[in-house]
């Protein structure tokens, strides 16, 4: 407090001087908000009534009034397939000519060491770099349907000094501009940024986001946006979510249904939505927004109303938005009428011949590597061994970091360029893996898979049905999958991501569908097998762990990402989980640079804080893991949660008694549900204590309706944990 | 005396870029180092840099920097490390390179600004980290990364719009202010020879003009630079052999114990030359005589020191400023507080809490300096006896190794009716009667401002734990019980003096506070900081009437802002699965305590069902030891080894009293072990637990006792600290009776 009278009064008694004097601006005579020259006021009226809204939405800082999205397609008449393979050229040609300047000169420099240097080479250095801040994606071409789409938001503040900018996602298949935007009626100019949409470690998208700061101090203050995004193929525009961040009164999307355009909108999760839908004819009026050069005088439209829209819900662990959020999915059948009709995706022979489209222009000249491959495998004596070193290298040596994805995903790059860059995307890492493998006489495939965050199939097919890229060899008469991607997975062993899940695999002009294999629970072992002795207070563990199939990965990779000087460290944080009360030594393991050994871990445990005295009596509790203990998922969370795979964790705890008994042994827990298995038990026999703990999900996620059960569970589960053993 | 010429500059094709290399550069980096490390991700093969001073119009120099070092990736990690970069500029060259094991080199980035200024001063020449990233390519375990850095800058000081200020005031977009007197510098460096990764080898030069030199001091190491002779001047050379990697300890002072080359420039040209470079000792071995002559000349040249003070308003998009001297402003100061004030102690607490916690009013060319010079004229205004003090904090070094002023902390002694007041400290919450576990023990240096009398040494006292405590008063009250699920209210009042209060403070005016929307409101003028205050709103009657409910609503989303910072707080000193927060109030001492014994306080209320767990049986566990919140914890893994002594720059205590109810009809099993007394040379843990009927007792103290400890006794830290880590995570077994 006392620096505000500070401010204030030295204020006024400098005021009070004769000299100097502190000049108090002029800005509290009713002028709120600045956008540039643009000044924006708010009224009483509209302040009153924001503060009534944020009674009725109290967790809200905007209401969104209404907002109308406005879907038209239009026929790309100059569509040519041949697009790619031009397209694919003229970039190649380009880089080369760039890449030769840059050799040649870089060849006469060298002739001149010593000398000043040359403007025009360090020039094109430069040139180089500019060129990168681009989007980078290789060139996708247009494709036989535009769409533009209009975007109109009108929101409110219900508090003041909200600063939410507002942002707009494209990519080099979209744009957006003709943005317009009103504050309380005014026109105002906003100040624009571009920022990337991803700041993953791995995944680096082309991306961007435009980014509007906005900046709203007094509440009831009224907001109206709107811009016109075009994509350059209608392809890659085939989903619309319906929730937005914030509450939603009204939601209105327009699709238009012209008559050479066959498509299907399908309807997922919308269970619980106030919603209609119809069909009607408008008049085609002039619109400066529209880029539609359609002739005819109405057109018609498929609408959809929401009401009374929540906001959507942002819990981690999802399984990813397609399984919660509701959205409308169109499926793009085909183009055109009577003998003039094209498939689009109408099936999966569409989205196949779609995938050898894109990938058509691939050189895959494998000279760079061929005799690499070849003496890489010199060594193993069988066909098996020969993929498996293939397998495993790529996974050492090519860096899994997505640059190119984005949006068009689906190309992969040159195999010679990922050999030699030693880096690439899973599209590029399978096609290596492929032409690796082919060059030693394989029948390797590249595949196509979604994972499963992807909750699509090719029963209703589309874009969004694959993100991911694999490869596939044929050996033993049945197809091998291989994702190098996935460092210290085994050969025959497939990450949970992938797993059960259909996938088209080429076959020149032909192509199959194929299922990964699936494995249960009990594929992922965790086991852990611990003795117990006492010592007053402490307890003395002599323990052993095993991991199998993810539990192995996940553990494995973790260990081997650590720095070389660091991984002592690793190995006591993972067996103490970080507490002071244990103390761990004598760690021993089996080699765990090796993938093809399940690790196996030997250690001794001293642990402080769970055992005590009470006369004479001793009070044991066994138990510091802890698994599944303490969840308590929010009631209305509605977005189910994913535990990345199927865990089973399966351990068998021994203490060690002189002459006493357990008096108060707690009741065993058995829960077995379709989702999952759990079984804790303590029992004596003879000298010992038993503890069994089986904790086994059956799937690899758990539905939102499953949450009260599951907290349930959990408390049952954490009671048990809890019990501390009378022993006299 | 050997002759080396440094003119020759060799412009090579490093990776295909032209990059003029002298002939240092080139010999350093053509050796080759042979690597035996084992055991670590990566290995700085080599780090180099390269200072060449040039003359620069009549009393300037343009200095060229040339940074470069070598990583060599030795696992996984690394290469997943160094696997991308952020595309950088703001320097005149950045090139970036990559050697594999056979030699060859490939270029990673390069980056040229042919619009380089180098006539801007060091401190506006920034690195700047682009959001575009860029994959290497080709990288393997057994490359080499080669950064290399290029940029050049000016002692030359910027030429700042000035304006009318014949006012005392002056309005306008103006960007920069400065005082009017600016002053060159030289660089300094503290060169702390560990780095992340060990390190095979390093080598500085400085190329220099004859009336320039180098001093330095050698700390826990025998490198030093060499210095020789060039056509055109001087060259100083280090070259240093392996370092293993810097290990992050707590509790260290790096540059007491780890191996430190401290060194400066400094210009000895003639004494006009030597006006503008004040800051400066010209050797090293400074004696006390002359650290208060150099103390007293700051004092007595008007010139040196800020002429101007200026206030800062928001007005629209842009700031405006305001003057004044800072002799109108002290007279305006004393004006408007001297008169309710009853000591000149007080009013000078005022001024300083004034300096210290309005950071726009001033820019500091001279750090303490400026603060002690600052206080004395007002102590002179206000007739106040003082003498000007140097110091030097225990983290910062010994007397015997001071190298350049801006190791010194330097403040005011005044001594009055018997009360000894050191003030040194410039923090936000500091007040000028606080007393500094840095300093205690440490000779400070006193000596006067306008006589020219012998200065005087003295010990700084001793500061207690006694004076830097915490006490914690906590009521945990059961309020209701349903299925086993316990309500219990929380009552915590929390009281911290001495060096424990200014890291709460910290929290409260820090943490505790919603930035973004103070920046967002600022930058509107809705609430300009400078001015905004209920008092002014109140008595104007120029606003807006929607101002005032704007006002309102700021102060309510700042309290709840509060609030919400507070519960975080406390989840994370808890670690409850639970926690509804009831009320937060700050007692006393808000922004700052300004007196003697100033404390800060607060109350906070709140509520959780996790004070007890529910087991199998007629059994409850309560969680009785997280009742004293969250402890310093040292894991055991890093309890281990230790390279450092053990430095606390503060002695400190904690207190607790909690009283806490049980749940009727329960009786507690292992009450016994929440009993302990503890002691050793690292500090005190007791803990006293007594049942009254239904309610426990809980007496605890935890005592920071020492300063210091060698570093064979670390574990006797670790295992003091270790006893409340313990007692935190203890819970109390209860039984159905």
């Amino acid at each position: 407090m006392l620096k505000r009278i500070f401010q204030a009064s030295l204020i006024l008694g400098l005021v009070a001087c004769s000299s100097p004097k502190i000049h108090i601006p002029y800005i509290y005579e009713g002028r709120f908000v600045y956008y540039g020259e643009n000044e924006v006021k708010s009224t009483a009226y509209s302040i009153k009534e924001a503060g009534k809204l944020a009674e009725e939405y109290p967790d809200e800082s905007i209401l969104n009034d209404e907002i109308k999205i406005t879907m038209r397609f239009e026929k790309n008449d100059v569509y040519d397939s041949a697009a790619f393979s031009k397209l694919a050229d003229n970039a190649k040609k380009t880089k080369s000519k760039k890449d030769q300047e840059i050799a040649k000169m870089e060849a006469e420099m060298k002739k001149k060491t010593g000398r000043l240097g040359n403007k025009e080479l360090e020039e094109l250095l430069n040139t180089k770099d500019d060129a990168d801040d681009e989007l980078t994606e290789f060139p996708i071409p247009d494709g036989e349907i535009f769409t533009s789409t209009k975007f109109e938001y009108e929101y409110t503040t219900l508090k003041d000094f909200v600063s939410e900018p507002f942002v707009v996602y494209y990519n080099s298949m979209t744009n957006a501009k003709n943005f317009s935007f009103k504050i309380n009626d005014v026109k105002v100019d906003l100040e624009k940024n571009k920022e990337k949409s991803s700041n993953s470690d791995y995944f680096k998208t082309d991306s961007r986001n435009l980014v509007y700061d906005m900046s709203l101090p007094v509440r009831g203050t009224r907001v109206n946006a709107r811009y016109l995004e075009n994509c350059r193929d209608a392809k890659f525009n085939s989903q619309i979510y319906i929730l937005e961040d914030h509450q939603t009164e009204k939601k209105t999307i327009k699709i238009s249904k012209p008559d050479w355009l066959d498509f299907e909108i399908i309807e997922k999760n919308f269970e619980g939505l106030d919603y209609k839908k119809e069909e009607v004819i408008e008049s085609n009026k002039s619109d400066e927004d529209t880029e539609s050069n359609s002739n005819k005088k109405t057109s018609k439209y498929i609408v959809y109303t929401f009401k009374n829209l929540s906001p959507a819900q942002t819990y981690k662990g999802g399984r990813g938005p397609s399984y919660n959020q509701p959205l409308l999915y169109i499926h793009y059948k085909s183009l055109g009428v009577g003998e003039k009709q094209k498939t689009i995706f109408n099936s999966t022979d569409d989205m196949y011949r779609w995938y050898r489209l894109v990938t058509g222009t691939l050189q895959n000249d494998t000279t760079k590597f061929s005799s690499f491959t070849k003496n890489l495998v010199k060594n193993a004596k069988t066909d098996d061994e020969k993929i498996k070193t293939v397998f495993y290298w790529m996974q050492d040596n090519i860096h899994y970091l997505a640059f190119e994805d984005g949006i068009a995903g689906f190309r992969p790059d040159e195999c010679s360029n990922v050999f030699s860059k030693k880096f690439g995307d899973c599209k590029g890492m399978a096609n290596l893996t492929k032409n690796m493998l082919k060059v030693l006489g394989f029948d390797a495939r590249m595949v196509w898979i979604g994972t499963r965050r992807q909750n699509f199939n090719y029963d209703i097919p589309g874009l969004p049905v694959d993100n991911h890229a694999i490869c596939a060899v044929r050996i033993h008469g049945k197809f091998l999958f291989l994702d190098a991607t996935e460092t210290y997975c085994t050969m025959g062993n497939y990450a949970n991501r992938i797993q059960g899940r259909r996938c088209i695999v080429e076959n020149g002009a032909a192509y199959s569908v194929e299922r990964i294999p699936e494995f249960e629970s009990s594929h992922n072992e965790e086991f852990t097998q611990e003795t117990i002795t006492r010592i007053g207070h402490k307890l003395m563990v002599d323990g052993h762990k095993k991991f199998k199939g993810e539990s192995k990965i996940d553990f494995l990779r973790s260990y081997n990402l650590i720095k070389t000087q660091k991984k002592d460290e690793f190995l006591f944080n993972y067996l103490t989980k970080e507490r002071l009360a244990i103390n761990a030594k004598n760690i021993v393991s089996s080699d765990l640079t090796n993938r093809d050994i399940d690790p196996d871990i030997r250690y001794n445990l001293e642990v402080d804080n769970h055992a005590f005295f009470n006369g004479d009596k001793q009070y044991v509790n066994l138990e510091w893991d802890n698994y599944f203990s303490g969840f308590n998922f929010d009631s209305i969370r509605k977005v189910d949660y994913d535990f990345g795979f199927k865990v089973n964790v399966h351990k068998q705890i021994t203490l060690i008694l002189g002459a006493e008994r357990a008096n108060n042994l707690p009741a065993p827990v058995t829960i077995d549900n379709a989702y999952y298995q759990f079984n804790l038990n303590i029992k004596q026999v003879n000298n010992t204590l038993i503890y069994t703990c089986d904790l086994i999900t059956k799937q690899d996620y758990i539905p939102a309706s499953m949450f009260k059960t599951f907290n349930a569970d959990s408390e049952k589960l954490t009671e048990f944990y809890n019990t501390y053993i009378e022993l006299n | 005396m050997k002759i080396i010429s440094i003119s020759i500059v060799f412009y090579l094709l490093l990776a295909g870029h032209v990059i003029a290399q002298t002939e240092h550069e080139k010999k350093y980096f053509e050796e080759i180092m042979a690597d035996t490390v084992k055991n670590a991700s990566v290995v700085i093969v080599k780090d180099y840099e390269a200072y060449s001073i040039k003359k620069f119009n009549a009393f300037d120099y343009k200095i060229t920097v040339v940074l470069r070092t070598q990583y060599k990736l030795k696992d996984a990690y690394a290469v997943e490390a160094f696997s991308t970069l952020n595309k950088t500029n703001g320097l005149k060259k950045i090139l970036i390179t990559q050697i594999k094991p056979n030699g060859n080199i490939k270029t990673i980035y390069f980056k040229e600004d042919k619009n380089f200024n180098e006539d801007q001063p060091d401190d506006k020449v920034k690195l700047h980290e682009g959001e575009d990233e860029l994959a290497v390519e080709d990288l393997e375990i057994g490359d080499v990364v080669d950064y290399r850095y290029e940029y050049t800058y000016s002692t030359t000081v910027p030429t700042y719009v000035t304006k009318d200020i014949k006012n005392g005031r002056n309005y306008g977009e103006e960007k920069i202010f400065k005082n009017s007197n600016t002053y060159r510098d030289l660089p300094d460096f503290l060169k702390f020879l560990q780095e992340k990764y060990p390190l095979l080898s390093s080598y500085s030069v400085f190329e220099m003009p004859a009336e320039l030199n180098l001093i330095q001091k050698a700390i826990n190491c025998d490198y030093r630079f060499v210095e020789s002779k060039t056509s055109d001047g001087k060259l100083f050379e280090c070259r240093i052999g392996y370092v293993k990697a810097y290990k992050d300890e707590l509790f260290t002072y790096k540059n007491v114990d780890l191996p430190v080359i401290k060194y400066t420039l400094v210009n000895t040209a003639n004494a006009k030359m030597h006006n503008l470079y004040p800051y400066q000792f010209e050797h090293t071995s400074v004696t006390s005589d002359e650290i208060a002559k150099f103390g007293r000349s700051f004092y007595k040249d008007p010139k040196l020191i800020s002429k101007y003070l200026y206030y800062t308003y928001y007005y629209k998009d842009y700031k405006g400023y305001a003057y004044v001297s800072v002799n109108q402003f002290m007279s305006a100061f004393i004006k408007t507080f001297g008169a309710n004030k009853q000591s000149k102690l007080e009013l000078l607490n005022l001024f300083h809490d004034y300096l210290c916690n309005n950071d726009e009013l001033n820019v500091w060319q001279f750090g303490k300096m400026d603060l002690a010079v600052l206080m004395a004229r007002f102590c002179d205004k206000i007739k106040q006896p003082y003498k000007m003090m140097a110091a030097m904090h225990k983290y910062t070094g010994k007397w015997e190794d001071l190298v350049y002023p801006s190791e010194i902390n330097w403040g005011l002694y005044i001594k009055e009716n018997n009360q000894e007041i050191f003030i040194s400290n410039a923090y936000t919450n500091s007040n000028i009667y606080e007393k500094y576990g840095s300093l205690s023990g440490t000779a400070v240096i006193l000596f006067d401002t306008k006589i020219e009398t012998k200065p005087i040494t003295v010990i700084y006292p001793e500061v207690s734990y006694g004076e830097n405590t915490v006490n914690y008063v906590s009521k945990v009250e059961l309020m209701s019980e349903k299925n086993s699920v316990f309500d219990y209210h929380f009552t915590n009042e929390y009281t911290f003096k001495g060096a424990q209060k200014d890291n709460i403070d910290d929290n409260i005016s820090g943490n505790f506070f919603p930035s973004t929307l103070y920046t967002n409101a600022q930058s509107y003028g809705l609430v300009s900081y400078g001015l905004y205050s209920n008092d002014m709103l109140k008595d104007s009657g120029v606003f807006y009437p929607e101002l005032r409910r704007i006002n309102s609503s700021y102060q309510t989303r700042k309290k709840l802002g509060k609030d919400e910072d507070f519960k975080a707080f406390l989840y994370s000193e808890y670690h409850f699965s639970n926690i509804i927060l009831d009320s937060f109030r700050i007692i006393e001492g808000e922004d700052y305590a300004d007196d003697a014994n100033g404390q800060c306080r607060f109350k906070v209320e709140f509520n959780s069902t996790d004070v007890i767990n529910r087991t199998s049986g007629n059994f409850l566990l309560l969680n009785l030891g997280r009742l004293i919140t969250e402890q310093l914890e040292i894991s055991n893994f890093n309890n281990q080894e230790r390279n450092t002594n053990f430095y606390n720059s503060n002695q400190k205590a904690f207190y607790w009293d909690i009283e806490v109810d049980l749940p009727a009809g329960y009786k507690p099993l292992n009450l016994p072990d929440f009993n302990s007394h503890f002691e050793n040379s690292a500090g005190i843990f007791n803990a006293t637990v007594t049942q009254d009927g239904q309610m426990l007792k809980i007496h605890l103290e935890k005592i920071y006792t020492t300063n210091y400890l060698p570093k064979e006794q670390w574990s006797d830290f670790t295992t003091f600290v270790r006893q409340a880590v313990l007692y935190y995570e203890k819970r109390l077994l209860l039984e159905k009776a």
